[in-house]
């Protein structure tokens, strides 16, 4: 990713060349200094928590307690074993899945004739759009093996199916349906930047579309398929809200709600739970290294490059099958969970003997929205939601601009250094960050920790990448000679950059904040260590709803959150183009 | 003759007498002085392991005596809790007002960051029920049992009717380690009922669950049948008409009481205090014992509905064996149930 970008980098600026050696150092060496405190201090205090034994929050750090121990015990105990086999397979088979339906939407829409692709093209990236928890939650509703609304549907049908949701199966299902979007991503962008000449070679050839397809094509988006694949994987082994719903009725773990159960114990587990950690992050880093090599040189996801006309295959009747197929996905990711969740949000009781009963309007009313609205935790968790939303959002904007910038516009010393370190957030599983968090911040004085800046300041970790990423493609579309233009009227580099790249970068740049904002009221993994009560954001708070076993209240909030993205996003997509920025986040 | 002026002169008369009733009847809860600044506070904090609607109808029952103070729950169940009391606590940012387990025994050892403090009426609550001198029985839980009328036709009476061979609900249970109520039931279940009857509960097929909440609601969905569940779990949502039934087993119910106490870094103290007062009282007790359905260790308390005629055979455990047996025979409990942590 960064890599690429340097290769393009900008001749310099006249105005630095006439810095002194080490004050070339200042300003990349502040930006350094923030990455650090933000990424670098966070994550080893976690490594060294897990070679200590002291409870951080009780006794705070020393160097002095050094031990393996954790780490002999994590690798050495049958449950961490079981969590991690359960976590690769599941997120394994999510990946697989997730490759499956996002490599076949983007076939169907670069390379058919199917009708209506532009709905195609938003159903294949709604996904993204929907909580994890939230998801998790209403295919719990739906495939809960007693009492699931799939189930007792088949019951009335007569049929002698059951579906049962709490098991690997449902979670490899829930995973690779809505984490396809990412594959989605990667090779749609390839197919449309693909050169068709090597695929007219192979038909002129004589060879027929699928034989080019399977020889021609596929090869040649190899890199993207993995690419996706890969970075489907990762962010599935780092995800908190799905197994915690789906697996835990069946006693499995995995290593993320492994970890958030040791530092729920009593006395909490702090130090097993960062070696468990830093277990999850050397698997997530090995993944990120192979992802990186195979994209080396190549960008799939910027707006850069030729554009060519790719080839479109000819389905006849066939493209109706694809129609149908796009359509079941859609019913699949959207029109039943949200079924679901209105059944249960409006529903006063969940005891559904027969499908009749499903459409007795006596036993809908609207208690559980009430109940939610009076409990003063809901509105709070509402506003502390907005408030991190926007603070993560400014401060993350303000620092990806200035990365952006610095990796792109300019010549300053340090740019690859800084370029690698903004990148590292990507191996780094959101829950393993709120450990850190906790870890680093807890005993500090000067109170940060238990307010919504700690929570914001994760977040802007958390989401550097991909907010850097985004802003960094708008930045690379101005071009250098207006800047140069601006400096040779006299003007120094900061209102060079007010004047002329901000104008003109405007749109990207609120393009990334709306999507840090968007990814931050999302958030759950990083949040649930950070949180007191009165930082209590919105995403911890359903959770909370959850695990208290209120399912009407949990699906009120549900729908509610829903809404409010929706409402979001769609203001956001209205003024930016903020949603192929979302899709292309990953 | 009613003239305008005369029915101003009673409305006014009623409206002075109501509010100078109101007034004395708010300070049978605490001084002018508290209920002043209480009010100026206006808000408190409450950190609790007990089920969210059952305090929410506490925090009604409250705000109907003093509208003007708003109670926040903050509900984690017990293991949860206690980890989060601490990290807030090293952050210095514990917020509760008033912070209240379900375990005796893990309650005492926070005593040294509590604050002296008793209710008006605290004679009458027995000895056992107090530690330090900063701890009261705020909420009393019972355990009985529960089902799913539409689905059973033949509910058990009694602990020892469900391990009766022709006995094929299908069960759900909480780990006894979960908190201070599971551990007092299955303390319950093997001092009174005895080692046969533990070993021959643990043959039985359960589904486990985390808490209350969530099993009642799988009661209520069907997913199980038969349930263990607190009294306060079960009433409620059989007043509102839910398909779930209560059943005072003829053998004993296991009785836990809470340890609630006010932390000295609580941001709200006279509020605290004041609703711990009012909790405490007798109102506050019956509204606990009536609309959520739990049991109460004032001296003279109502019984939850259905059990006022019942003989019940209320079992509290012993102070000292609940604390040193508990590790041993959870242990031994997770063992036989093949529950693994």
């Amino acid at each position: 990713m960064g890599s690429a970008a340097l290769a393009q980098s900008v001749a310099p600026l006249p105005a630095q060349r006439d810095a002194a050696g080490w004050a070339r150092w200042i300003w990349p060496g502040c930006l350094l200094a923030i990455l650090g405190v933000l990424v670098i201090y966070p994550l080893a205090m976690l490594v060294i928590g897990a070679s200590t034994n002291i409870n951080p929050t009780v006794g705070g750090w020393g160097l002095d307690a050094f031990t393996v121990e954790n780490y002999l015990e994590v690798v050495t105990n049958p449950n961490v074993h079981r969590a991690m086999f359960n976590s690769l397979i599941a997120s394994l088979g999510g990946a697989l899945l997730a490759v499956a339906i996002g490599l076949f939407f983007a076939w169907v829409v670069t390379r058919t004739d199917t009708p209506l692709k532009n709905m195609i093209e938003l159903a294949g990236m709604l996904p993204l759009f929907v909580p994890p928890l939230v998801a998790a939650f209403a295919w719990s509703l739906l495939g809960s093996p007693s009492t699931g609304i799939i189930n007792i549907l088949l019951e009335g049908s007569g049929l002698g199916w059951r579906v049962n949701f709490y098991s690997l199966g449902g979670i490899i299902f829930v995973f690779g349906v809505y984490y396809a979007p990412y594959v989605y991503m990667f090779t749609a962008a390839s197919l449309k930047q693909m050169d068709p000449a090597l695929e007219e070679a192979s038909a002129i050839s004589g060879v027929g579309p699928f034989g080019t397809m399977l020889r021609v094509t596929l090869p040649l988006i190899a890199p993207a398929i993995l690419s996706g694949g890969l970075l489907a994987f990762v962010v599935m082994l780092g995800i908190y809200g799905i197994p915690a719903i789906l697996a835990t009725p069946a006693r499995e773990t995995f290593l993320t709600t492994y970890i958030f159960t040791l530092v729920s114990w009593s006395p909490p587990l702090y130090n097993k739970a960062a070696a468990v950690s830093t277990l999850l992050v050397a698997v997530t880093a090995l993944c990120v290294y192979v992802q990186h090599r195979l994209l080396a040189g190549r960008s799939f996801v910027t707006v850069a490059g030729k554009s060519f006309k790719p080839r479109q295959l000819n389905l006849g009747p066939w493209r109706y099958v694809t129609l149908a197929f796009a359509l079941a996905y859609l019913f699949v990711v959207v029109v039943a969970p949200s079924a679901a969740l209105l059944i249960a949000a409006l529903r006063k009781f969940l005891f559904i003997p027969t499908v009749a009963s499903l459409f007795d309007i006596s036993q809908y009313s609207l208690t559980h929205f009430k109940n939610l609205f009076d409990n003063p935790l809901t509105l709070r968790s509402i506003g502390n939601g907005l408030k991190v939303g926007f603070a993560a959002a400014f401060v993350g904007g303000a620092l990806s601009f200035a990365i952006g910038y610095t990796i792109h516009r300019s010549r300053t010393p340090g740019r690859a250094l800084i370029d690698y370190l903004t990148t590292v957030p990507i191996a780094v599983p959101g829950l393993v960050i709120g450990v850190a968090y906790l870890w680093a911040w807890v005993h500090l004085p000067g109170g940060l920790f238990g307010t919504i800046w700690i929570l914001a300041l994760a977040f802007v970790a958390r989401f550097l990448p991909d907010t850097v990423k985004a802003l960094s493609s708008s930045l690379m579309q101005v071009h250098h000679e207006l800047e140069e233009a601006s400096v040779i009227c006299g003007h120094g580099l900061l209102s060079t950059i007010r004047r002329i790249v901000l104008p003109l970068t405007w749109p990207g740049v609120l393009s990334g904040m709306v999507l840090l904002f968007v990814l931050s009221i999302r958030e759950l993994g990083s949040s649930l260590f950070l949180y007191t009560s009165d930082s209590i954001i919105m995403s911890v708070l359903l959770l909370d709803f959850f695990e208290g076993g209120n399912i009407g209240v949990t699906a009120a909030f549900s729908v509610f959150q829903s809404v409010l993205l929706l409402v979001i996003i769609g203001t956001a997509h209205h003024f930016t183009r903020t949603t192929t920025d979302l899709a292309a986040s990953g | 003759m009613l003239t305008i002026r005369r029915a101003l002169k009673l409305v006014v008369a009623l409206g002075i007498a109501f509010g100078t009733a109101s007034a004395v009847a708010q300070a049978r809860f605490g001084s002018d002085d508290l209920i002043a600044k209480a009010k100026k506070e206006g808000n408190v904090v409450l950190y609790t392991a007990n089920q969210l609607e059952s305090e929410q109808l506490l925090a009604k029952g409250f705000n109907a005596r003093f509208p003007e103070i708003k109670v926040e729950i903050v509900r984690a169940p017990g293991s949860q809790l206690i980890a989060r009391i601490d990290a807030e606590a090293a952050g210095g940012k514990l917020r509760a007002d008033v912070m209240e387990l379900s375990d005796g025994g893990l309650a005492s050892r926070y005593l040294p960051q509590l604050d002296n403090y008793a209710p008006p009426n605290a004679a009458e609550y027995p000895d056992s029920t107090r530690v330090g001198g900063k701890l009261w029985p705020k909420t009393t839980w019972g355990y009985v049992l529960s089902y799913n009328p539409a689905l059973v036709k033949n509910p058990p009476k009694s602990w020892s009717d469900l391990i009766d061979p022709k006995f094929d609900q299908k069960l759900g249970i909480i780990p006894a380690g979960a908190g201070g109520t599971t551990w007092s039931l299955a303390m319950f279940h093997r001092q009174v009922l005895g080692e046969a009857y533990w070993k021959a509960l643990a043959q039985k097929k359960f589904t486990f669950f985390s808490s209350d909440a969530p099993l009642a609601s799988a009661v209520v969905r069907g997913e199980v049948t038969v349930a263990p569940l607190k009294s306060n779990s079960i009433i409620p949502m059989q007043r509102e008409g839910a398909p779930i039934r209560i059943v005072y087993p003829d053998d004993g119910v296991s009785i836990t009481v809470s340890a609630a106490g006010i932390p000295r870094t609580a941001p709200n103290p006279s509020a605290a205090r004041l609703f711990m007062n009012w909790v405490l009282s007798r109102e506050g007790q019956d509204v606990w014992v009536e609309t959520s359905g739990g049991f109460s260790m004032l001296k003279g308390a109502k019984m939850p509905a259905g059990a006022e005629k019942l003989k019940l055979k209320l079992w509290v455990p012993d102070v000292k064996e609940y604390a040193s047996l508990r590790e041993a025979w959870i242990k031994e409990w997770n063992l036989l149930y093949n529950y693994r942590q």
